[in-house]
């Protein structure tokens, strides 16, 4: 951050003329901690445009008078005046300043000190994390932003991540805007942690109001690291090694334990199964089976520097991660140059380039039957991996069709390669003093290809493959856009205007094809392109595109320096929609109030800052599909019909969903309160938001009869969602003695969330598992909250039964102690559907990270954790083991109710279920909250006097672990679950088998030279 | 303040702000969807046409419509009951004791596949409609609207014998804010009608179509259906005239060997008026995506092979035909547990089998075999849609067979029962005892109402597990044999979810 702000600094003051003085001054400027010279420091006359900056050596020269004051700047630092008199030479050491509030922080189209933004932008700056074994961005921000919630959907290498800022927006796609380094991007997981300099949220519609039409779910704006002026030439090079434990915590049967359950349930089962068919010695655990201690690796080497005109970083990195589950895994390739050059006084340009590929290897995922993961937890104990290991020949259930996901792993071949080009190219021209006009031409390009191959096996009837195949897809998404920006700075006595005014353009285009082709003469990985398969041709493919013109404005005031005031206004015209509908509007505008600079405040010795700040914005969603409102034709293979002698098929053409032709964006309106502070000579910084965020026109797709025939109602702007609520952050760092010093960060975070209206709309269900679906979005009540029948324990007599409301057959005959009781919540003296109510929410009453870091000398230690409180899990695995079939079976059956064992919740075994036990209900909800050690760090830098020996700047060695400890109640493999798949929006905290965080043990260095 | 450039600057701003301006123009948003059709272009060949006309009857292959089309049809008869496994059984309880809900998943399912079914024929009636008649070859346009009309009269025909009052689609809905309130069940009929003889003049015979268009609606399935959807009226005269259309066209026959009507080799045989066509695609496994017959898999014997023993023919069927004394239908109709034991178990079996002498031993081995057949409620099962193990495809939903809608022995007699209706016996007695001359049974020679007994009689034997028997007995005002059957129930319950979807058009039939 600082490093830009200095830039900017120095371009400025280097055309600053000085006029001929009095006297020569000159002098090396410090710091005061590490002694070293800083380049580009401010020295000014004080009260005249006098001035210079120290050059590459710290080294200044001043004219100046006696009388003078000379006033040494430099963000970050003290600032620091001094008479001349008659001193010719001043040497002066600068100290740190701790208020991180004179940072500048990035912001849609721009950057703005920290002290004078006015939304709730919050910031994570790269440099903190250096030395936790950071995977992605989306884990680097996790638990560190007060607000932005991040979800993994998937533990596995490379999987997916879901980041809701402020709740959740909408039933549709909740996802923010990703912006890097100015160029919108889908996802931020393919960026290498490495080459980030910081992250910046921009969680309230007052600041993410210039982004528009899709700013509704928070803007996530990513900054890379660049090169800094004056420095030469500095190689860094990171690399870490890891390994990681799957975490694992299912309470399963073992193999008699599962048999005897079994023996118990064949006595009422109207078919019994042949249990003579397996042995209860056998004891798989299959969880165990497809798991494996991992490795991870991590290498990164850049050089950066610069000279008064150029900056240029170039870095590489390598990153290989196989994941705890066999067959997954992911390995990145990066490869970036940034560089900036000030061809002329008022000619700026820079080129951005960032080449990544990577490679990954992914498991069957989100499927509630075939899941590798749903199926090893499911899987019965008593059946062996393998029938014939020497032979290949794979061991399957007897009594079940799930496959057997050792096998299944083995056969699935299935992988992606992903090759992105992501950069920009700009230049800025200086029109007039402080009129700047700046064009930049951004592309994201990216090429996904996947390979398949299914070679011939059985396993069984279910488990089996007689043809093999080919399958090979490739993609291609190009996404470009035209940035055209006039900025205007201006300071006028106590004025001070920053004004700026865009226009862009922007065009996506994507397109998918793939085929496929069977009988592929031998099952050689060699043979494993398309030109091998004899026969089976198929071939398929698709493209989309979407463009979007923009006029952007903001205007940014303040008065001597106290009274803020930001205004934004955006016109996004985009293709999405018809003619007509196509142009929305998004106004903001927001005030802030620097209490500490006021007379009565400034004397107060312990108040460094006091910032309020209110805002108020609208933006909007267009993340609703790419043609939303178009009548198209579809050509499903369920539309074809067979006809003539030789029984040819033909394809059908159909229009199967209606479509509102006057559908339109999303529309968010937020309003957010806010103050910062800094307190105890800035040692405690405090910040705090409130905010009411309303979804207007959501789009919801609403009832048609039946009679109409279409297969979907149309989708019409018709839904509202609320969601209120507060952020907080303290951080405290202190110094004690100069050995040592520390830091403590807290961030809390909680919102409500309330589906305000469906329209016309019928409650919508989500969350599917393979009995029915967990989840419920209705009027009144939070998006996606668990749905379900509420039990009561068991029945412990027939009494109990004949007193208790109708909820099997017509009067409860099938009944017996033992049985599961269900809640008559309606109390009409009948259990059915009408009962069903609510009895979870995945959405947590808070969720906090926990900063805590040490220095003493040269050892750092830092620990940080991260959780969530009063969120709730449906356990939908429960269903399996919890449910009177072959499947494997939870040790919570071993205390089935008994005559002999009446005081337990777990109902009777049954083999003959008339009491539909196993329904949608609040036995499989649980207790979501955790807390967990998210990173632990050790690290020692080794003291310059040995670095000298070898040449070396710095070189730090570090010991880091990641989510060594957990504390929860949840009865699963890991409490942090997100989505079914990032696309499925209403399956939050549903729990079918999720891909498990692992535990990693990383040993790292990093080296400067 | 210090100005770095002056007149470059401003011929540099002139410019980008001309570059601009250029470039503002909202051409640049309009997008057209890549890789399918709008509709709003889509009607522009014959060949479109046609394929849109295609889709209308892809409905008939859904699973969904065929599951309902016997369930309803034949299941809920003193036929079948539902069997498979004790929950499958359980679920389809409440409809066979006639105690079935609004919300059953059945009762929503068959309403909306009709009606998708009707959409789809609209969009082809309109969409064609509307093109230029050059578009065409010589009467291509009037034969796609009218094999259209003949699928919408006949998934409207569906819906009105099962559930009454329905709404008429008479037209494409365009804007979700139409509303169709239920018809009286005459008025539906009469469209129907109006429909079906619209549609019967442009339609070819059967030996007219080309060989690969066989399969798709003839003159003949178009008057055959006149014929049934009449006598659901009541109007015996036009039934008459619509069935010896089709005896007089000299395009169908009765086939001499009834079993064979059933097998692969006589799929649209002589016989056939309709049928839905499948075929075994082996690379489209899946439920929407395959083209074989699903409800093979349905009604195929439970475990001993890979079906779900569903809608299994009741002893009480088994008892009609004996006391018929007819061997020749009822052997090709009901598939006894012994045949099942004979064709499943493999031969090898058989083979070791025969040539034992410990027959203790031989015995137990085989009863485990034996007991592979899981959920056998009645002893018999569906031998008409029955697929041998030489013939049977590898993948589940994948099996070939036909379904078979209407065939010519039925036309004969739907034109008997008309004739007795209006006092023809003569011609009565002649087209019935055709029927059962085939199945080596004798002649029927009574008259009156009697005569009209021993064409249901005929009807219940001819069509066993074709899907006809329920309406049969509901038309024929003789569904009180049924247990549990009340005239209240008469028509199934409007689906609740579109009685929750609309806003007061449509109502719940009486009796739910």
């Amino acid at each position: 951050m600082r490093k830009i702000a200095c830039l900017a600094l120095i371009m400025l003051l280097g055309w600053q003329v000085s006029w001929a003085q009095d006297a020569l001054v000159k002098g090396v400027v410090t710091g005061a901690e590490d002694g070293l010279t800083i380049p580009g420091v401010s020295v000014v006359e004080k009260g005249t445009t006098n001035g210079t900056t120290t050059d590459f050596d710290g080294k200044y020269q001043i004219n100046v008078g006696t009388d003078a004051v000379l006033v040494f700047s430099y963000i970050g630092m003290k600032t620091f005046e001094v008479a001349v008199g008659t001193q010719t030479e001043i040497n002066v050491k600068l100290e740190a300043d701790n208020v991180a509030m004179d940072e500048v922080v990035v912001v849609g189209y721009g950057v703005q000190k920290k002290s004078d933004v006015t939304g709730a932008v919050a910031s994570v700056d790269f440099e903190d994390l250096e030395s936790q074994p950071i995977n992605s961005v989306n884990d680097a921000i996790k638990g560190r932003i007060a607000g932005v919630q991040v979800m993994s959907n998937s533990g596995s290498p490379g999987g997916s991540i879901s980041i809701r800022v402020r709740g959740i927006g909408s039933v549709n796609n909740s996802d923010p805007l990703y912006v890097v380094d100015g160029v919108p991007t889908s996802d931020i997981n393919f960026l290498n942690p490495n080459d980030i300099a910081s992250v910046e949220v921009l969680k309230d519609a007052s600041s993410s109001a210039i982004y528009g039409s899709r700013g509704a779910n928070g803007v996530v704006l990513v900054t890379t690291k660049s090169g800094k002026t004056n420095t030469s030439p500095r190689v860094e090079v990171d690399a870490y090694y890891g390994v990681k434990e799957v975490l694992n915590n299912w309470e399963t049967t073992s193999g008699s334990e599962w048999y005897a359950i079994q023996e118990e349930m064949n006595k009422t089962r109207t078919s019994p199964i042949d249990l003579s068919q397996v042995d209860p010695a056998v004891n798989t655990d299959w969880f165990d089976e497809i798991t494996r201690s991992a490795t991870v690796q991590d290498y990164n080497v850049s050089v950066s520097g610069g000279s008064d005109k150029l900056t240029y970083i170039m870095g590489a990195g390598f990153y290989d991660e196989e994941g705890t589950v066999y067959g997954s895994d992911y390995e990145r390739i990066n490869a970036r140059l940034k560089t900036d050059y000030q061809a002329k006084d008022y000619l700026k340009i820079g080129t951005n380039i960032n080449i990544q590929s990577n490679k990954r290897h992914s498991i069957t995922e989100g499927s509630y039957h075939t899941g590798t993961i749903n199926t090893a937890i499911k899987l019965e104990p008593v059946v062996p991996v393998w029938k014939n290991e020497a032979e290949g020949i794979y061991d399957y259930s007897k009594f079940t069709d799930y496959p057997n996901p050792v096998a299944q792993i083995e056969y699935d071949n299935y992988r992606t390669e992903q090759f992105r080009l992501l950069g920009n190219v700009y230049a800025e021209l200086e029109i007039i003093k402080d009129l700047k006009f700046k064009t930049s031409y951004g592309l994201n390009r990216t090429v996904t290809d996947t390979y398949n191959f299914t070679p011939i096996y059985y396993v069984n009837n279910n488990q089996r493959n007689d043809i093999n195949n080919v399958y090979r897809g490739y993609s291609k998404s190009v996404y470009q856009t035209w940035e055209n920006t006039l900025s205007y700075h201006k300071t006028i006595e106590k004025h001070d205007i920053v004004a700026l005014a865009g226009f862009t353009k922007e065009k996506s285009r994507s397109e998918w094809m793939s085929g496929s082709k069977n009988n592929i003469p031998n099952e050689d990985e060699a043979l494993w392109y398309l030109d091998s398969g004899a026969d089976g041709d198929l071939a398929s493919g698709s493209a989309s595109e979407y463009t979007l013109m923009s006029y952007l404005g903001r205007v940014n005031y303040a008065y001597d320096n106290k009274y803020l005031l930001t205004a934004s206004f955006r016109a996004d015209g985009s293709s999405r929609f018809s003619d007509g509908n196509r142009w929305g509007y998004f106004p903001s505008v927001a005030v802030g109030w620097k209490m500490s600079e006021e007379d009565f405040l400034k004397d107060i010795e312990w108040l460094s800052i006091l910032k309020l700040r209110g805002g108020w914005g609208q933006i909007g969603n267009q993340n609703i599909g790419t043609y939303p409102y178009q009548t198209t034709m579809d050509g499903n293979s369920q539309y074809r019909y067979i006809f003539g002698v030789n029984e040819d098929v033909y394809q059908g053409y159909v229009v199967n969903a209606m479509k509102d032709e006057n559908i339109q964006w999303e529309t968010v309106e937020s309003l957010n309160i806010g103050f910062d502070a800094a307190l105890f000579d800035a040692r405690l910084e405090v910040s705090f938001d409130w905010f009411d965020k309303d979804t207007k026109d959501m789009l919801l797709s609403i009832p048609i009869p039946y009679y109409y025939g279409y297969e979907s109602g149309p989708t019409v702007n018709v839904g509202e969602a609320n969601n209120k609520g507060v952020e907080m952050s303290f951080n405290w760092r202190d110094q004690i003695g100069s050995d040592f010093s520390y830091s403590i960060g807290l961030n809390v975070s909680t919102y409500k969330n309330e589906m305000v209206s469906l329209g016309s709309g019928e409650p919508i269900t989500g969350g599917s598992y393979y009995l029915g679906s967990a989840t419920r979005t209705e009027e009144g009540e939070a998006i996606g909250y668990f749905y379900g029948y509420k039990t009561d324990g068991v029945f412990q007599n027939q009494a109990e039964i004949d007193a208790h409301a109708i909820q099997q057959g017509g009067d409860n005959s099938g009944l017996q102690p033992g049985d599961m009781k269900f809640v008559d919540v309606n109390g009409d003296g009948t259990i059915n559907g009408d009962d069903r109510t609510k009895i979870g929410d995945p959405n947590p009453d808070f969720t906090y990270g926990i900063n805590l870091g040490a220095q003493y000398k040269n050892w750092e230690v830092s620990a940080f954790f991260q959780g969530s409180k009063g969120n709730d899990v449906f356990n939908a695995m429960k269903t399996h083991l919890y449910k009177f079939d072959e499947t494997n079976k939870h040790k919570d059956m071993l205390n089935s109710w008994t005559p002999t064992n009446t005081n337990t919740n777990m109902p009777r075994l049954s083999g003959y279920d008339v009491n539909d036990t196993n329904r949608t209900s609040d036995r499989f909800v649980e207790d979501g909250s955790y807390m967990r050690l998210k990173n632990l760090m050790v690290a020692y830098n080794f003291p310059k006097r040995l670095l000298d020996k070898v040449k070396l700047t710095s070189a730090k060695l570090y010991f880091s672990g990641q989510n060594l400890w957990t504390i929860t109640d949840y009865s699963g493999a890991d409490p942090e679950i997100g989505q079914v798949s990032s696309t499925n929006y209403l399956s939050r905290g549903v729990d079918i088998g999720t891909y498990p965080q692992a535990k990693t043990y990383v040993v790292g260095v990093k080296l400067g030279f | 303040m210090k100005v770095y450039i002056k007149s470059i600057s401003k011929v540099l701003l002139v410019l980008a702000s001309g570059l601009l301006l250029t470039n503002c123009s909202d051409d640049f948003l309009d997008q057209d969807k890549l890789g399918e059709e709008t509709s709003d272009v889509y009607f522009n060949s014959q060949e479109k046409a046609v394929a849109s006309l295609t889709a209308a009857y892809s409905d008939l292959k859904d699973y969904r419509f065929g599951w309902f089309f016997w369930a309803f049809g034949e299941t809920l008869s003193d036929n079948a009951v539902y069997s498979g496994s004790d929950g499958d059984n359980a679920g389809f309880e409440p409809l066979k004791t006639f105690n079935g809900t609004a919300d059953a998943f059945q009762v929503r399912l068959k309403w909306q596949l009709c009606y998708r079914g009707i959409n789809k024929s609209s969009q082809t009636i309109e969409g064609t409609e509307a093109m230029d008649d050059e578009l065409f070859e010589s009467g291509m346009k009037a034969r796609i609207i009218a094999e259209a009309k003949v699928l919408r009269a006949f998934y409207h025909f569906e819906l009105v014998r099962a559930y009454g009052r329905i709404p008429v689609l008479d037209h494409l809905i365009r804007t979700a804010d139409e509303k169709i309130g239920q018809s009286e069940i005459d008025d539906v009929y009469t469209f129907i009608i109006s429909e079906l003889e619209a549609a019967e003049p442009n339609l070819p015979v059967k030996s007219s179509y080309a060989a690969s268009d066989l399969g798709r609606i003839t003159k003949g399935f178009a008057q055959g259906l006149l014929a049934k959807v009449n006598l659901y009226a009541e109007n015996y005269d036009a039934a008459k005239t619509w069935a010896k259309k089709v005896m007089d066209s000299n395009e169908y026959e009765l086939d001499p060997d009834f079993a064979h009507i059933f097998s692969f080799d006589g799929e649209n045989g002589i016989e056939s008026v309709f049928e839905i066509d499948f075929i075994e695609s082996d690379t489209e496994t899946s439920a929407f995506r395959n083209n074989g017959n699903f409800q093979t898999l349905f009604q195929l014997p439970r475990n001993i092979t890979y079906g779900y023993g569903i809608n299994q023919p009741t002893q009480e069927l088994a008892d009609a035909f004996d006391a018929a004394g007819d061997i020749i239908r009822k052997e090709a109709t009901l598939l006894t547990t012994d045949e099942v034991y004979a064709n499943e178990i493999p031969q090898e079996v058989w083979d070791w089998y025969n040539v034992q002498t410990d027959m203790t031993v031989a015995n137990d081995s085989l009863d485990q075999w034996k007991a592979t057949l899981t959920f056998n409620r009645t002893g018999y099962y569906q031998e008409k849609i029955y697929v041998a193990p030489e013939n049977r495809a590898a993948s589940i939903r994948n099996n070939a067979n036909n379904t078979r809608v209407m065939r010519y022995a039925e036309v004969l007699l739907m034109y008997a029962e008309a004739c007795a209706q209006t006092s023809d016996d003569e011609n009565a007695r002649v087209a019935l005892n055709e029927v059962r001359s085939r199945a080596g049974l004798s002649d029927v020679t009574a008259s009156g109402s009697a005569l009209i007994d021993a064409i249901y009689a005929e009807r219940r034997l001819e069509l066993a597990g074709e899907n006809d028997r329920y309406h049969d007995l509901v038309r024929t005002n003789r569904a009180n044999i049924l247990p549990y059957w009340t005239e209240a129930k008469k028509y199934w319950p409007v689906p609740q979810a579109e009685i929750d979807n609309t806003t007061g058009e449509i109502i719940q039939n009486p009796g739910y």
